[in-house]
């Protein structure tokens, strides 16, 4: 048996994730996903959140 | 650190929910139709069926035939149809964390690499290595496990030297605090 492993880069970047929400929307769209959640609010409050 | 303006913090045990939907799709591929990517091709050495784990970000694909050399093909295609699906949901593949493992009772040496196709176009070769590791376990060729045994044994020798130090009863902390 051969097995190939890969890791997804920057999967938890979650500081560029409107790279993934805005940019990709109508790309995520035809793959099937809704956007009804794509527009969440965005929390200005969490300075203390760190990676 | 980071200040982070949206989103939610590391560790947030939603983060692995929030993973999981998104990388359903792909899942679903390699399960409603597992051969799709190679199903044109008249591969010989009876290859299986080939499976992609998943683990948040972490991913393995597995294939066995009667040849190294018509695994290495599979998986090579099989790469190409994942480094697509994850371009369209705007993901990219870690070309720093790519390893290949040939699970043989022979010797691994004249066993054949793998030659990827990135999606700049690149071509990355990528070796066969004596133990690979995923999800932090060191897997090699013969499922023995001794380099994971090996490193595990030491990362625990260098914690109890540490815990050592701070029991130290003239100078270190105290009891209480251990």
């Amino acid at each position: 048996m051969s097995a190939l492993t890969f890791d997804i880069k920057g999967y938890f970047d979650f500081i560029k994730h409107d790279r993934l929400l805005v940019r990709n929307a109508k790309t995520l769209n035809s793959t099937g996903i809704s956007e009804v959640d794509i527009n969440l609010p965005i929390r200005k409050e969490s300075s203390n959140m760190c990676r | 650190m980071t200040k982070v303006e949206n989103g939610i913090p590391q560790g947030s045990s939603i983060s692995l929910i929030l993973a999981s939907f998104y990388s359903a799709g792909l899942l679903d591929l390699f399960e409603k139709n597992p051969n799709s990517h190679i199903q044109d091709l008249l591969l010989p050495d009876d290859p299986t069926t080939t499976i992609l784990f998943m683990y948040i970000d972490d991913g393995k694909l597995t294939v066995s035939s009667k040849s190294l050399e018509t695994n290495v093909k599979i998986l090579s295609l099989v790469y190409c149809r994942v480094n697509q699906w994850l371009q369209k949901a705007g993901l990219t593949l870690d070309k720093d964390k790519q390893e290949l493992m040939h699970y043989i009772q022979g010797c691994l040496d004249g066993s054949p690499a793998i030659c990827l196709l990135e999606e700049d176009g690149s071509i990355s070769t990528i070796s066969i290595s004596s133990t690979v590791q995923w999800l932090g376990v060191y897997f090699d060729r013969k499922l023995l496990f001794n380099k994971h045994v090996t490193k595990i044994a030491s990362r625990a020798e260098a914690t109890i030297a540490n815990i050592s130090i701070l029991a130290n009863t003239t100078q270190g902390l105290s009891h209480y605090y251990l």
